[in-house]
Protein backbone atom coordinates (compact mmCIF):
# COMPACT_ATOMS: atom_id res chain seq x y z
CA UNK A 1 0.00 0.00 0.00
CA UNK A 2 2.91 2.94 0.90
CA UNK A 3 4.01 1.45 -2.82
CA UNK A 4 1.21 2.80 -4.53
CA UNK A 5 0.54 5.53 -2.16
CA UNK A 6 4.30 6.92 -3.57
CA UNK A 7 3.76 5.67 -6.86
CA UNK A 8 0.73 8.12 -6.47
CA UNK A 9 2.79 10.95 -5.32
CA UNK A 10 5.48 10.67 -8.08
CA UNK A 11 2.24 10.77 -10.62
CA UNK A 12 0.92 13.51 -9.31
CA UNK A 13 4.03 15.73 -8.98
CA UNK A 14 4.95 14.35 -12.48
CA UNK A 15 2.15 15.64 -13.75
CA UNK A 16 2.17 18.51 -11.98
CA UNK A 17 5.67 19.39 -13.09
CA UNK A 18 4.55 18.59 -16.74
CA UNK A 19 1.21 19.34 -16.93
CA UNK A 20 1.42 21.01 -20.50
CA UNK A 21 2.71 18.42 -22.08
CA UNK A 22 0.87 15.12 -20.50
CA UNK A 23 -2.31 17.70 -21.14
CA UNK A 24 -1.66 18.03 -24.66
CA UNK A 25 0.03 14.10 -24.68
CA UNK A 26 -3.44 12.67 -23.67
CA UNK A 27 -5.70 14.81 -26.10
CA UNK A 28 -3.47 13.70 -28.76
CA UNK A 29 -3.80 9.88 -27.87
CA UNK A 30 -7.34 10.48 -27.42
CA UNK A 31 -7.56 12.39 -30.38
CA UNK A 32 -6.38 9.56 -32.43
CA UNK A 33 -8.88 7.03 -31.06
CA UNK A 34 -11.61 8.89 -31.32
CA UNK A 35 -11.09 9.80 -35.03
CA UNK A 36 -9.73 6.33 -36.06
CA UNK A 37 -12.87 4.76 -34.53
CA UNK A 38 -15.58 7.27 -36.27
CA UNK A 39 -13.60 6.48 -39.27
CA UNK A 40 -14.11 2.64 -38.68
CA UNK A 41 -17.99 2.92 -37.58
CA UNK A 42 -18.73 5.22 -40.52
CA UNK A 43 -15.90 5.55 -42.88
CA UNK A 44 -18.62 6.51 -45.92
CA UNK A 45 -16.84 9.58 -47.35
CA UNK A 46 -12.66 8.10 -48.78
CA UNK A 47 -11.32 11.49 -48.41
CA UNK A 48 -11.78 11.26 -44.48
CA UNK A 49 -10.91 7.66 -44.16
CA UNK A 50 -7.10 8.34 -44.00
CA UNK A 51 -4.67 8.15 -41.08
CA UNK A 52 -3.13 11.31 -42.29
CA UNK A 53 -6.45 13.38 -41.46
CA UNK A 54 -7.11 11.28 -38.55
CA UNK A 55 -2.96 12.57 -37.29
CA UNK A 56 -3.86 16.23 -38.19
CA UNK A 57 -6.85 16.56 -36.75
CA UNK A 58 -5.09 14.62 -33.95
CA UNK A 59 -2.89 17.20 -33.54
CA UNK A 60 -5.37 20.12 -33.51
CA UNK A 61 -7.15 19.12 -30.94
CA UNK A 62 -3.58 18.53 -28.79
CA UNK A 63 -3.49 21.94 -28.69
CA UNK A 64 -6.85 22.99 -27.79
CA UNK A 65 -9.64 22.33 -25.28
CA UNK A 66 -11.25 19.23 -25.20
CA UNK A 67 -14.57 20.76 -26.91
CA UNK A 68 -12.75 21.66 -29.86
CA UNK A 69 -12.46 18.16 -29.98
CA UNK A 70 -16.04 17.49 -29.62
CA UNK A 71 -16.90 20.01 -32.66
CA UNK A 72 -14.23 18.22 -34.41
CA UNK A 73 -15.69 14.60 -34.29
CA UNK A 74 -19.08 16.22 -35.06
CA UNK A 75 -17.74 17.33 -38.02
CA UNK A 76 -16.34 14.40 -39.24
CA UNK A 77 -19.77 12.35 -38.61
CA UNK A 78 -21.53 14.93 -40.16
CA UNK A 79 -19.18 14.73 -43.37
CA UNK A 80 -19.38 10.81 -43.41
CA UNK A 81 -23.16 11.22 -42.49
CA UNK A 82 -23.59 13.46 -46.15
CA UNK A 83 -21.76 10.83 -47.72
CA UNK A 84 -24.02 8.42 -47.33
CA UNK A 85 -27.04 10.29 -47.41
CA UNK A 86 -28.68 13.49 -46.93
CA UNK A 87 -31.47 12.52 -44.99
CA UNK A 88 -29.26 10.94 -42.57
CA UNK A 89 -27.00 13.76 -42.18
CA UNK A 90 -29.52 16.32 -41.70
CA UNK A 91 -31.17 14.02 -38.47
CA UNK A 92 -27.53 13.97 -37.40
CA UNK A 93 -26.77 17.87 -37.43
CA UNK A 94 -30.26 18.20 -36.01
CA UNK A 95 -29.52 15.40 -32.70
CA UNK A 96 -25.82 17.70 -32.62
CA UNK A 97 -27.71 21.09 -32.13
CA UNK A 98 -30.57 19.43 -30.35
CA UNK A 99 -27.89 18.47 -27.67
CA UNK A 100 -25.97 21.72 -27.84
CA UNK A 101 -29.01 24.21 -27.41
CA UNK A 102 -31.02 21.83 -24.72
CA UNK A 103 -27.45 20.66 -22.64
CA UNK A 104 -24.24 21.88 -24.33
CA UNK A 105 -25.13 25.52 -23.28
CA UNK A 106 -26.10 24.89 -19.88
CA UNK A 107 -23.08 22.52 -18.82
CA UNK A 108 -20.02 23.18 -21.76
CA UNK A 109 -17.29 21.88 -19.50
CA UNK A 110 -18.19 18.42 -19.88
CA UNK A 111 -16.32 17.55 -23.17
CA UNK A 112 -14.13 14.53 -22.34
CA UNK A 113 -17.16 12.79 -20.28
CA UNK A 114 -19.20 13.03 -23.85
CA UNK A 115 -16.10 11.42 -25.80
CA UNK A 116 -15.38 8.91 -23.51
CA UNK A 117 -18.87 7.76 -22.81
CA UNK A 118 -18.78 7.35 -27.07
CA UNK A 119 -15.58 5.73 -27.19
CA UNK A 120 -16.49 3.18 -24.45
CA UNK A 121 -19.78 2.15 -26.24
CA UNK A 122 -17.94 1.16 -29.13
CA UNK A 123 -15.96 -1.02 -27.14
CA UNK A 124 -19.02 -2.16 -25.31
CA UNK A 125 -17.89 -1.20 -21.57
CA UNK A 126 -20.05 2.13 -21.39
CA UNK A 127 -21.12 0.96 -17.80
CA UNK A 128 -17.55 2.35 -16.73
CA UNK A 129 -19.25 6.01 -17.31
CA UNK A 130 -22.16 6.33 -15.28
CA UNK A 131 -20.07 5.63 -11.63
CA UNK A 132 -16.78 7.53 -12.44
CA UNK A 133 -18.70 10.16 -13.78
CA UNK A 134 -20.81 10.09 -10.52
CA UNK A 135 -17.78 10.12 -7.98
CA UNK A 136 -16.10 12.83 -10.10
CA UNK A 137 -18.60 15.57 -10.72
CA UNK A 138 -21.72 17.06 -10.05
CA UNK A 139 -25.35 16.49 -10.87
CA UNK A 140 -24.88 18.82 -14.21
CA UNK A 141 -22.41 16.79 -16.03
CA UNK A 142 -24.58 13.18 -15.68
CA UNK A 143 -26.16 14.38 -18.92
CA UNK A 144 -22.76 15.04 -20.87
CA UNK A 145 -22.65 11.00 -20.42
CA UNK A 146 -26.18 10.59 -21.88
CA UNK A 147 -25.05 12.64 -24.87
CA UNK A 148 -22.18 10.50 -25.74
CA UNK A 149 -24.35 7.59 -25.81
CA UNK A 150 -27.30 9.36 -27.47
CA UNK A 151 -24.80 9.51 -30.47
CA UNK A 152 -23.33 6.45 -30.37
CA UNK A 153 -26.72 4.54 -30.57
CA UNK A 154 -27.67 6.93 -33.95
CA UNK A 155 -24.21 5.89 -35.58
CA UNK A 156 -24.77 1.79 -34.45
CA UNK A 157 -28.59 2.54 -35.87
CA UNK A 158 -27.50 3.84 -39.43
CA UNK A 159 -24.84 1.21 -39.43
CA UNK A 160 -27.31 -1.73 -38.70
CA UNK A 161 -29.78 -0.21 -41.48
CA UNK A 162 -27.42 1.14 -43.86
CA UNK A 163 -30.17 -0.70 -46.85
CA UNK A 164 -32.74 2.42 -45.49
CA UNK A 165 -30.13 4.75 -46.53
CA UNK A 166 -28.43 3.58 -49.45
CA UNK A 167 -31.58 3.72 -51.93
CA UNK A 168 -31.23 5.95 -54.91
CA UNK A 169 -35.14 6.31 -55.55
CA UNK A 170 -35.49 10.29 -55.44
CA UNK A 171 -38.99 9.36 -54.06
CA UNK A 172 -37.31 7.79 -50.51
CA UNK A 173 -36.19 10.53 -49.57
CA UNK A 174 -39.06 10.73 -46.70
CA UNK A 175 -38.46 6.91 -46.14
CA UNK A 176 -34.73 7.77 -45.39
CA UNK A 177 -36.14 10.64 -42.93
CA UNK A 178 -38.17 8.33 -40.89
CA UNK A 179 -35.63 5.57 -40.94
CA UNK A 180 -33.17 8.21 -39.32
CA UNK A 181 -35.99 8.91 -36.31
CA UNK A 182 -37.37 5.52 -36.28
CA UNK A 183 -33.61 4.71 -34.97
CA UNK A 184 -34.14 7.36 -31.81
CA UNK A 185 -37.62 6.58 -31.32
CA UNK A 186 -38.48 2.78 -31.86
CA UNK A 187 -34.86 1.98 -30.15
CA UNK A 188 -36.08 0.75 -26.01
CA UNK A 189 -32.36 -0.21 -25.80
CA UNK A 190 -31.10 3.24 -25.84
CA UNK A 191 -33.55 4.25 -23.65
CA UNK A 192 -32.79 1.53 -21.32
CA UNK A 193 -29.21 2.39 -21.25
CA UNK A 194 -29.47 5.99 -20.96
CA UNK A 195 -32.03 5.49 -18.06
CA UNK A 196 -29.72 3.45 -16.31
CA UNK A 197 -26.45 5.20 -16.97
CA UNK A 198 -28.45 8.06 -15.47
CA UNK A 199 -30.07 6.54 -12.13
CA UNK A 200 -26.72 5.24 -11.52
CA UNK A 201 -24.72 8.49 -11.50
CA UNK A 202 -27.67 9.92 -9.00
CA UNK A 203 -27.52 7.20 -6.86
CA UNK A 204 -23.70 7.48 -6.53
CA UNK A 205 -23.94 10.84 -6.35
CA UNK A 206 -26.12 10.93 -3.57
CA UNK A 207 -24.41 8.44 -1.29
CA UNK A 208 -20.68 9.54 -1.66
CA UNK A 209 -22.17 13.08 -0.51
CA UNK A 210 -23.17 11.22 2.44
CA UNK A 211 -21.50 11.91 5.92
CA UNK A 212 -20.33 8.34 6.21
CA UNK A 213 -17.05 6.72 6.93
CA UNK A 214 -16.05 5.02 3.26
CA UNK A 215 -19.02 6.78 1.82
CA UNK A 216 -17.24 6.81 -1.92
CA UNK A 217 -16.66 3.01 -1.57
CA UNK A 218 -20.34 2.12 -0.65
CA UNK A 219 -21.41 4.43 -3.55
CA UNK A 220 -19.26 2.79 -6.22
CA UNK A 221 -20.25 -0.83 -5.26
CA UNK A 222 -23.99 0.32 -4.89
CA UNK A 223 -23.96 2.49 -7.90
CA UNK A 224 -22.44 -0.61 -9.73
CA UNK A 225 -24.95 -3.04 -8.33
CA UNK A 226 -28.04 -0.75 -9.37
CA UNK A 227 -26.22 -0.41 -13.24
CA UNK A 228 -25.86 -4.33 -13.35
CA UNK A 229 -29.29 -5.17 -11.73
CA UNK A 230 -30.75 -2.30 -14.30
CA UNK A 231 -29.61 -3.39 -16.88
CA UNK A 232 -30.00 -7.30 -16.31
CA UNK A 233 -33.28 -6.91 -15.94
CA UNK A 234 -33.94 -4.46 -18.44
CA UNK A 235 -32.31 -6.73 -21.82
CA UNK A 236 -34.03 -9.79 -20.14
CA UNK A 237 -37.21 -7.83 -20.53
CA UNK A 238 -36.38 -7.01 -24.31
CA UNK A 239 -35.43 -10.24 -24.85
CA UNK A 240 -31.62 -9.36 -25.49
CA UNK A 241 -29.97 -11.82 -22.79
CA UNK A 242 -26.67 -11.97 -24.99
CA UNK A 243 -26.08 -8.16 -24.15
CA UNK A 244 -25.87 -10.06 -20.42
CA UNK A 245 -22.07 -11.13 -21.13
CA UNK A 246 -20.96 -7.12 -22.05
CA UNK A 247 -22.84 -6.11 -19.12
CA UNK A 248 -21.18 -8.16 -16.78
CA UNK A 249 -17.65 -7.38 -18.35
CA UNK A 250 -18.32 -3.50 -18.13
CA UNK A 251 -19.29 -3.55 -14.62
CA UNK A 252 -16.32 -5.26 -13.47
CA UNK A 253 -14.24 -3.01 -15.48
CA UNK A 254 -16.26 -0.11 -13.54
CA UNK A 255 -15.55 -1.51 -10.48
CA UNK A 256 -11.60 -1.55 -11.33
CA UNK A 257 -11.91 2.19 -12.37
CA UNK A 258 -13.84 3.46 -9.82
CA UNK A 259 -11.50 1.97 -7.15
CA UNK A 260 -8.48 3.12 -9.29
CA UNK A 261 -10.43 6.45 -8.98
CA UNK A 262 -11.30 6.21 -5.49
CA UNK A 263 -7.70 5.76 -4.60
CA UNK A 264 -6.43 8.91 -6.94
CA UNK A 265 -9.07 11.27 -5.52
CA UNK A 266 -10.48 10.39 -2.42
CA UNK A 267 -8.07 8.56 -0.37
CA UNK A 268 -8.89 9.15 3.11
CA UNK A 269 -8.41 7.59 6.66
CA UNK A 270 -11.39 6.25 8.67
CA UNK A 271 -8.65 5.66 11.73
CA UNK A 272 -8.30 8.77 12.02
CA UNK A 273 -11.23 10.61 12.35
CA UNK A 274 -11.78 13.64 14.09
CA UNK A 275 -15.20 15.23 15.77
CA UNK A 276 -15.17 19.05 16.52
CA UNK A 277 -18.16 21.37 17.83
CA UNK A 278 -17.62 25.13 18.03
CA UNK A 279 -20.20 28.04 17.34
CA UNK A 280 -20.83 31.27 16.45
CA UNK A 281 -23.26 34.25 16.45
CA UNK A 282 -25.27 32.20 14.30
CA UNK A 283 -24.88 28.47 14.49
CA UNK A 284 -23.59 25.78 16.10
CA UNK A 285 -21.14 23.86 13.65
CA UNK A 286 -20.76 19.68 14.19
CA UNK A 287 -17.55 18.84 12.27
CA UNK A 288 -16.21 15.52 11.01
CA UNK A 289 -12.72 15.86 9.87
CA UNK A 290 -11.38 12.93 7.89
CA UNK A 291 -7.51 12.97 7.24
CA UNK A 292 -6.34 11.84 3.98
CA UNK A 293 -3.86 9.43 3.14
CA UNK A 294 -0.74 10.62 2.09
CA UNK A 295 2.97 9.34 2.07
CA UNK A 296 5.68 11.81 1.27
CA UNK A 297 8.20 11.15 -1.59
CA UNK A 298 10.86 9.18 -0.82
CA UNK A 299 13.89 11.29 -1.73
CA UNK A 300 17.11 8.76 -2.04
CA UNK A 301 20.24 10.16 -2.36
CA UNK A 302 23.37 8.33 -2.96
CA UNK A 303 26.34 9.52 -1.57
CA UNK A 304 29.54 8.21 -1.71
CA UNK A 305 32.18 8.15 0.78
CA UNK A 306 34.81 5.94 -0.42
CA UNK A 307 37.17 7.53 -3.84
CA UNK A 308 35.66 6.47 -6.74
CA UNK A 309 38.32 3.38 -8.30
CA UNK A 310 40.11 4.79 -10.85
CA UNK A 311 39.57 2.88 -14.04
CA UNK A 312 42.85 0.79 -15.08
CA UNK A 313 44.48 3.12 -17.90
CA UNK A 314 45.92 1.13 -20.61
CA UNK A 315 49.98 0.94 -20.86
CA UNK A 316 49.93 4.06 -23.58
CA UNK A 317 47.84 5.96 -21.52
CA UNK A 318 49.65 5.92 -18.68
CA UNK A 319 53.26 6.27 -20.42
CA UNK A 320 51.87 9.26 -22.00
CA UNK A 321 50.43 10.95 -18.07
CA UNK A 322 53.75 9.88 -16.24
CA UNK A 323 55.49 11.57 -19.77
CA UNK A 324 57.68 8.41 -20.20
CA UNK A 325 58.94 6.03 -22.30
CA UNK A 326 56.07 3.00 -22.60
CA UNK A 327 58.87 0.40 -22.36
CA UNK A 328 60.02 1.68 -18.91
CA UNK A 329 56.57 -0.12 -17.69
CA UNK A 330 57.61 -3.69 -18.45
CA UNK B 1 15.09 43.82 -3.67
CA UNK B 2 12.47 41.49 -5.02
CA UNK B 3 9.49 41.14 -2.86
CA UNK B 4 8.89 36.90 -2.65
CA UNK B 5 5.21 37.76 -1.24
CA UNK B 6 4.15 40.03 -3.62
CA UNK B 7 5.40 37.63 -6.48
CA UNK B 8 3.61 35.13 -5.21
CA UNK B 9 0.60 36.59 -5.21
CA UNK B 10 1.06 37.99 -9.22
CA UNK B 11 1.34 34.49 -9.77
CA UNK B 12 -1.77 33.47 -8.18
CA UNK B 13 -3.66 35.88 -9.80
CA UNK B 14 -1.95 35.40 -13.35
CA UNK B 15 -3.01 31.92 -12.34
CA UNK B 16 -6.49 32.95 -12.49
CA UNK B 17 -6.33 34.80 -14.96
CA UNK B 18 -5.59 32.72 -17.37
CA UNK B 19 -7.72 29.70 -16.04
CA UNK B 20 -11.13 30.57 -13.66
CA UNK B 21 -10.90 34.15 -14.50
CA UNK B 22 -11.42 34.12 -18.57
CA UNK B 23 -14.92 32.76 -18.05
CA UNK B 24 -15.59 34.81 -14.84
CA UNK B 25 -14.54 38.24 -15.81
CA UNK B 26 -16.65 38.37 -18.89
CA UNK B 27 -19.51 38.12 -16.63
CA UNK B 28 -18.85 40.33 -13.77
CA UNK B 29 -19.16 43.16 -16.60
CA UNK B 30 -22.87 43.18 -16.05
CA UNK B 31 -24.87 43.77 -13.43
CA UNK B 32 -26.37 40.39 -12.21
CA UNK B 33 -29.97 41.21 -13.48
CA UNK B 34 -28.71 42.40 -17.13
CA UNK B 35 -26.79 39.43 -17.17
CA UNK B 36 -29.11 36.80 -16.31
CA UNK B 37 -31.90 38.24 -18.33
CA UNK B 38 -29.37 38.45 -21.22
CA UNK B 39 -28.54 34.97 -20.63
CA UNK B 40 -32.18 34.04 -20.68
CA UNK B 41 -33.15 35.50 -24.07
CA UNK B 42 -30.62 33.81 -25.39
CA UNK B 43 -31.88 30.39 -23.88
CA UNK B 44 -35.58 31.75 -25.62
CA UNK B 45 -33.80 31.97 -29.14
CA UNK B 46 -32.05 28.61 -28.70
CA UNK B 47 -34.82 26.55 -26.83
CA UNK B 48 -37.09 27.75 -29.99
CA UNK B 49 -34.94 26.36 -32.30
CA UNK B 50 -34.56 23.13 -30.91
CA UNK B 51 -38.24 23.62 -30.55
CA UNK B 52 -38.78 23.89 -33.73
CA UNK B 53 -36.23 20.99 -35.26
CA UNK B 54 -38.07 18.66 -32.48
CA UNK B 55 -41.27 19.96 -34.18
CA UNK B 56 -40.22 19.53 -38.04
CA UNK B 57 -39.07 16.25 -36.90
CA UNK B 58 -42.20 14.98 -35.64
CA UNK B 59 -44.29 16.24 -38.70
CA UNK B 60 -41.64 14.20 -40.96
CA UNK B 61 -41.91 11.24 -39.01
CA UNK B 62 -45.96 11.55 -38.52
CA UNK B 63 -46.46 12.43 -42.53
CA UNK B 64 -47.99 9.40 -43.66
CA UNK B 65 -50.53 9.50 -40.68
CA UNK B 66 -50.97 13.37 -40.83
CA UNK B 67 -53.82 13.29 -42.40
CA UNK B 68 -55.67 10.65 -39.82
CA UNK B 69 -54.24 12.86 -37.06
CA UNK B 70 -56.08 15.97 -38.57
CA UNK B 71 -59.12 14.24 -39.50
CA UNK B 72 -61.92 15.15 -37.15
CA UNK B 73 -59.81 18.10 -35.52
CA UNK B 74 -60.00 21.77 -35.94
CA UNK B 75 -56.67 23.37 -37.31
CA UNK B 76 -57.33 26.32 -34.57
CA UNK B 77 -57.82 23.75 -31.79
CA UNK B 78 -54.20 21.49 -33.13
CA UNK B 79 -52.26 25.22 -33.30
CA UNK B 80 -53.51 25.84 -29.82
CA UNK B 81 -52.28 22.52 -28.08
CA UNK B 82 -48.85 23.11 -30.09
CA UNK B 83 -48.58 26.38 -28.74
CA UNK B 84 -49.50 25.20 -25.12
CA UNK B 85 -46.61 22.76 -25.55
CA UNK B 86 -44.12 25.35 -26.67
CA UNK B 87 -44.95 27.58 -24.09
CA UNK B 88 -44.29 24.94 -21.70
CA UNK B 89 -41.55 23.69 -23.26
CA UNK B 90 -39.81 27.71 -22.86
CA UNK B 91 -40.60 28.03 -19.71
CA UNK B 92 -39.12 25.23 -18.47
CA UNK B 93 -36.18 26.38 -20.17
CA UNK B 94 -36.25 30.00 -18.90
CA UNK B 95 -36.54 28.49 -15.33
CA UNK B 96 -33.23 26.04 -15.60
CA UNK B 97 -31.84 29.26 -17.53
CA UNK B 98 -32.38 31.40 -14.87
CA UNK B 99 -30.91 28.72 -11.95
CA UNK B 100 -28.32 28.04 -13.81
CA UNK B 101 -26.81 31.96 -14.70
CA UNK B 102 -27.83 32.94 -10.86
CA UNK B 103 -25.40 30.01 -10.42
CA UNK B 104 -22.80 31.03 -12.31
CA UNK B 105 -23.07 34.41 -11.48
CA UNK B 106 -22.56 34.15 -7.67
CA UNK B 107 -19.74 32.04 -8.40
CA UNK B 108 -18.20 34.49 -10.73
CA UNK B 109 -19.05 37.31 -7.95
CA UNK B 110 -17.67 35.64 -5.41
CA UNK B 111 -14.48 34.45 -6.94
CA UNK B 112 -13.53 37.65 -8.28
CA UNK B 113 -13.84 39.32 -4.64
CA UNK B 114 -11.28 36.83 -3.91
CA UNK B 115 -9.11 38.20 -6.84
CA UNK B 116 -9.76 41.89 -6.32
CA UNK B 117 -9.09 41.26 -2.43
CA UNK B 118 -5.51 39.94 -3.92
CA UNK B 119 -4.97 42.41 -6.10
CA UNK B 120 -5.66 45.02 -2.99
CA UNK B 121 -2.94 43.22 -0.81
CA UNK B 122 -0.32 43.50 -4.16
CA UNK B 123 -1.36 47.29 -4.57
CA UNK B 124 -0.41 47.84 -0.96
CA UNK B 125 2.80 46.01 -0.56
CA UNK B 126 3.86 47.91 -3.48
CA UNK B 127 3.56 51.16 -1.68
CA UNK B 128 5.14 49.72 0.53
CA UNK B 129 8.06 49.12 -1.29
CA UNK B 130 8.16 52.16 -3.08
CA UNK B 131 8.07 54.11 0.21
CA UNK B 132 11.26 52.30 1.41
CA UNK B 133 12.89 52.63 -1.65
CA UNK B 134 13.94 56.26 -1.38
CA UNK B 135 15.61 55.93 1.85
CA UNK B 136 17.60 53.04 1.24
CA UNK B 137 18.75 54.85 -2.53
CA UNK B 138 19.89 57.60 -0.43
CA UNK B 139 21.57 55.67 1.63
Amino acid sequence: MTGLLELREKLRIFYGKYELYVAAGIKFMLGILVFSIINSQTGYMEQLNQMAVVLLLSLVCAFLPVNAMVVLACGQILLHLYALSLEACAIGLCLFVLLLFLYGKFAPENGYSVILTSVLCVFRVPQVMPVATGMLKGPSAYLSVLCGGVTYFYLRGVQENLVNFTSTEETEGLAKFTAALKIFIGNKEMYLVLAAFFITSIVVYLIRRQSINYAWRIALFVGNMTELVILIVGYILLDMTDQALWVLAGILLSVVVSLVLEFFFYNLDYSRVERVQFEDDEYYYFVKAVPKVFVSRKDKRVKRITPKKRVAAGRRELAEELDIDEDLLD
Amino acid sequence: MLNEERIRLMTKMASYETREGKEHMPIKQYYRRDYISYEMMKTFVTSTIAFGILFLCWVIYKMDSLADFLTGKELPDVAVSILIKYAVFICIYQVIAYFVYSRRYKKATASMRKYYATLKKVERLQEKEERLQPSEEWK
